[in-house]
């Protein structure tokens, strides 16, 4: 038999949400492997576009965001790479729910002295002159807001994890995690023992596999995403640093990509992926969306809605990968009760790379101090433990599919913090 | 007016493509199926035709067994007006697509044949040209712009001298390029209009088609799926890879073999004395001979120059000026038939690539495309033919006589010259051979000196390490033109704006696969890979150790390109010079 490697914590999965926990682990001493089923970086990661929204609904979501753009600017600095790129962000109304939805974040933004204002429609023309822009009602701006390069992140989280000692093996499926009764002993891949006391499930779309080895219930789903990216035409720049935009009400994100424009969509009925059904060595950059693609053709009229100058004549390339959704869209971050030293850290719903600077440091907390400084309560691991209606595979896809599916299009309600809290 | 649009269902050669373990076919397990990308810029360009011009039907066809309904459903849904499957489960060679298509052309009465230039599964070529040959129609192949005037065509096509530019009268087949268009994706109303669309089922047994076999394929065989992942230690070594893959570099049947010369001016084409080297190997073990065919107008300098290497038949016309596939077509036949030839060859080149499937169809449809070895098997000659881009070889049977084939220069070194002079034979031939209904218009040499990235056979891609456009455009530029390639870029470089937008290679950019493909330090981030790590070999020049494009390379050298390309550049370059003689 091949003789087993040990290490204080394996890390399932070499996505943003793997690399940032393995990082800040090794930052504090510990001896870290990632196993990566094939290539760093090449699943949910690698499809990416990154954007940055850092105002969320909720007031804890909001500040790990922005820590994670210190966290950002010192990996930056590490790596000596450029990751965040400051364009700022608009969000636009063009229904009365849609411009109330604005005023309440602007107000929630302005209580925690965020950078935020209302915009005139005018102002943003001007931004924006490739939008149409005629029928909103409101916009508000965020003039720290940007995204976060996917490439280069991946990079800068390599590079500073290589210095700390980080062991990072590619192509090396898991195929078992081993356990002492309930307690876990390490994983074994390509008939291959590697032992320790922590294993860290960060395996995005197949972390919910990853659970089902030890039986236990991750309730994510993987969901098919689609976005566009135009061609760069020079009778229509797009400049690299014109803000990003965010349209709930029509599902579409935005933002400059080599001088075109990305423009995204959270489809409304989104597919559904079955990870078993995959082969072993499957790679997710080589899917590729079906010319008459239902998604597709929603995502071009609603991109055209807004951009009329997008239809499906204009030169494009499509990107289309797997998110891994929640019921809440939330993550898991932690453990749940059924087994010890097995940690997740998945279920990003399409928010992994900005989220994954503080998810790291969140989970490197967790696993070495038993608790973090964050308050953790929304994205706890084990809230849906148990729960009936929660168990069984067919009742977890409904679920996260219909929040995939309603993601955007529901009316959001900012809370205002709890406590008060200043991120000056 | 009505387009007929033939689309192919071929495995999406994004996804690896490997034989199967018996050799039989290709694995396509977990591989979904596509329209031919050629044949779906065919449709786009018919279908913007339609949008343009008034009552313009757009008839998209498939041939094979009842699966193919989806990817017509598909082409309904991209704008077509109506589909027709003709279902057959038999496996086709173009032969007989071409005379399925004759066939649907006889019930259809279309103006005009819009395809792609070559499907991606079997790469052949072929098809559009025999079924040009077939229906006596003018042809233009691989065009790169369409124009349609009344009854006529104007077709600009790429050729390896520049664009051509022909019109002609319709009905014609026009088969399409890659720089066409970008064909779309379908939109929501398309994709409705689609399911109301006729989609009508023919039986090809009624089509009264006999089928008969030209191409038998023996094996199929993977070429290396695994990266060699070799570190070189010097730039001479990296020299000597590149030269290499950028190719820069008896029995009881009597075999005569006829050669189509090809000239560049007044001067031999180095492919074509690659043709005569596997012409005269093939004559060798046969107990054969080989000649040369020269056609043209006032062609005695390489004529003279042929015969230093074989003897020489010569047809010289005025009607010969220019190269339409229609009057060469037909000479080459008539010289073939009449001098009892049993074998053709030429180098694969635009040329030959659109004259000689015509001439193929003339002489019975018995072709291989773009040869890159042969072997003797029970008697029989037997062709290896890249399909899938290369990644899967299939070890091929020609069924009939004469056989036509195309040889990939690279394949085969170039014959030496004879001793003495051969004899050279004027053949004159009857006017209507000469008969054409196509224009030459004219030749513009391409736009930039340099091919765009998708078409490229060799792609020099910069990344970080290039500090400025001016350094970028004498490593990266220089580089490329050393290797009369592409300059291409990572998204990092286009977002300083040290490379233009549009040579972004990666997953937001342009997909491509060339034959080789040069990183300069390109770290190798997933996004980037994503656009070019189906290329046939990767090289990287990297000065991080760890970088992970080391990963995916044939060939890497760690060192910095400042250092690194200048000296690669001058010893290509004196290479090329001692080559050139």
């Amino acid at each position: 038999m091949a003789e087993s490697i040990t290490a204080d914590v394996i890390i399932i999965g070499g996505g943003v949400a793997g690399l940032s926990t393995a990082m800040q682990l090794a930052g504090r001493g510990a001896r870290v492997i990632v196993l990566e089923r094939e290539r760093i970086g090449n699943g949910s990661t690698g499809r990416a576009a990154g954007l940055l929204g850092q105002l969320r609904g909720n007031a804890e979501h909001t500040r790990m965001l922005i820590d994670g753009m210190e966290i950002v600017r010192r990996l930056e600095q590490q790596a000596d790479v450029s990751i965040f790129v400051q364009t700022g962000s608009l969000r636009v109304a063009e229904t009365t729910e849609r411009a109330g939805e604005i005023a309440a974040l602007v107000e929630m933004g302005k209580s925690i002295d965020f950078d935020i204002d209302h915009l005139p429609i005018n102002e943003v023309s001007r931004l924006l002159p490739y939008m149409r822009t005629d029928d909103l009602l409101d916009a508000c701006y965020c003039p720290t807001d940007g995204h976060i390069q996917p490439a280069e992140l991946v990079s800068a989280y390599l590079k500073v994890g290589k210095q700390l000692g980080v062991e990072y093996l590619t192509n090396t499926p898991v195929s078992e995690i081993l356990l002492n009764g309930s307690r876990v002993r390490g994983v074994k891949a390509l008939g291959r023992e590697y032992h320790a006391p922590v294993v860290v499930n960060a395996g995005g779309p197949w972390s919910y596999l990853n659970a089902e080895l030890v039986d236990s219930v991750l309730p994510t789903a993987a969901i098919g995403h689609y976005y566009l990216t135009t061609r760069p035409d020079p009778a229509r720049p797009v400049d690299r640093m014109s803000p990003a935009i965010r349209d709930r009400h029509l599902r579409l994100y935005t933002r400059p990509e080599s001088g075109g424009l990305i423009v995204g969509i959270y489809d409304p009925e989104p597919e559904l992926h079955d990870m078993r059904r995959l082969p072993v060595d499957f790679d997710m950059s080589r899917m590729k969306a079906a010319r008459d693609s239902i998604q597709v053709a929603r995502l071009l009229e609603a991109a055209s809605t807004r951009f009329p100058w997008i239809d499906e004549r204009t030169p494009m390339s499509i990107t289309t990968g797997i998110m891994t959704f929640t019921p809440d869209a939330r993550p898991f971050c932690g453990k749940m009760p059924d087994i010890d030293g097995l940690y997740h850290c998945s279920g990003f719903s399409g928010h992994g790379i900005v989220q994954s600077p503080t998810i790291g440091l969140i989970m490197s907390q967790l696993i070495l101090d038993g608790q973090s400084a964050y308050d953790c309560e929304s994205i706890e691991a084990d809230r849906y433990f148990d729960m009936p209606g929660y168990v069984n595979r067919v009742e977890i896809e409904d679920k996260c599919a219909s929040m995939a599916g309603n993601y955007y299009g529901t009316i959001e309600r900012p809370t205002l913090p709890r406590k008060r809290f200043s991120i000056r | 007016m009505k387009i007929l649009v033939p689309t192919k269902r071929v495995p999406d050669t994004d996804q690896k493509i490997v034989a199967t373990v018996d050799g039989s076919n290709v694995a396509i397990d977990h591989i979904p199926f596509v329209i031919n990308p050629f044949d779906a810029i065919a449709l786009e360009e018919a279908v913007r035709i339609s949008e343009r011009l008034p009552e313009v039907e757009v008839v998209a066809i498939g041939i094979g067994p009842a699966e193919y309904e989806q990817q017509l459903r598909t082409a309904l849904a991209m704008g077509a007006t109506r589909a027709v499957c003709v279902q057959c489960t038999a496996a086709l060679d173009p032969w007989n697509v071409a005379r399925l298509l004759q066939a649907m052309v006889g019930r259809e009465r279309p103006d005009l044949v819009l395809m792609g230039k070559q499907a991606v599964d079997d790469d052949a070529n072929q098809t559009g040209q025999f079924l040009a040959a077939l229906l006596d129609w003018p042809q233009a192949t691989f065009a790169s712009r369409i124009e349609v005037q009344g009854s006529e065509i104007r077709v600009d096509r790429e050729t390896d001298f520049g664009i051509e530019t022909l019109s002609m009268p319709l009905p014609a087949v026009v088969t399409t390029d890659l720089r066409l268009n970008e064909p779309r994706y379908a939109s929501m109303a398309g994709i409705m209009k689609a399911r109301k669309k006729p989609l009508d089922v023919i039986a090809a047994e009624n089509l009264g088609v006999a089928l008969e076999t030209r191409v038998e394929v023996i094996r199929h065989h993977s070429s290396e799926t695994q990266r060699r992942g070799e570190r070189l230690r010097s730039v001479d070594e990296l020299v000597e890879r590149l030269i290499e893959a950028a190719g820069i570099g008896s029995l009881e049947i009597v075999m005569r073999v006829l050669v189509i010369a090809e000239y560049d001016g007044t001067n031999l084409r180095q492919a074509s004395l690659s043709a005569l080297a596997f012409a005269c190997d093939v004559a060798r073990a046969t107990g054969g001979d080989a000649s040369w065919l020269v056609l043209g107008h006032r062609t005695e300098s390489v004529v003279n120059e042929a015969a230093g290497y074989a003897p020489v038949l010569s047809v010289d016309s005025p009607a010969l000026e220019h190269h339409l596939a229609e009057p060469f077509s037909r000479a080459i036949s008539r010289v073939v038939l009449d001098g009892n030839f049993e074998l053709v060859a030429a180098a694969s080149s635009t040329f030959s690539k659109d004259v000689v499937p015509r001439a193929a169809a003339l002489l019975g449809g018995a072709m291989a495309s773009d040869v890159v070895r042969h072997e003797w098997a029970d008697g029989r000659l037997l062709f290896d033919c890249p399909r899938y881009a290369g990644a899967v070889t299939a070890t091929i049977a020609l069924h009939g006589t004469p056989q036509v084939i195309t040889v990939r220069a690279s394949a085969y070194p170039a014959a030496e010259p004879a001793d003495s002079s051969s004899a050279i034979e004027r053949v004159e031939l009857e006017a209507d051979i000469f008969a054409r209904r196509a224009t030459y218009e004219g030749l513009q040499s391409k736009p930039s000196a340099r091919p765009d990235v998708t078409e490229a056979r060799v792609v020099v891609s910069g990344g970080r390490a290039f500090k400025c456009a001016e350094d970028f455009e004498r490593h990266v530029g220089g580089l490329a033109d050393a290797l009369s390639g592409a300059a291409g870029s990572s998204r990092a470089l286009v977002d300083a704006g040290i490379a233009p937008n549009e040579l972004q290679v990666g997953q937001t950019g342009k997909i491509i696969a060339p034959e080789v493909y040069i990183a300069l330090g390109i770290s190798g981030a997933v996004q980037h890979l994503a656009g070019m790590k189906n290329s046939r070999t990767i090289v990287a020049i990297n000065s991080d150790p760890d970088a992970p494009i080391f990963d995916v390379s044939d060939y890497g050298l760690v060192g910095d390109v400042y250092e690194v390309v200048p000296q690669l550049i001058e010893k290509l370059q004196r290479h090329a010079a001692s080559a050139a003689r």
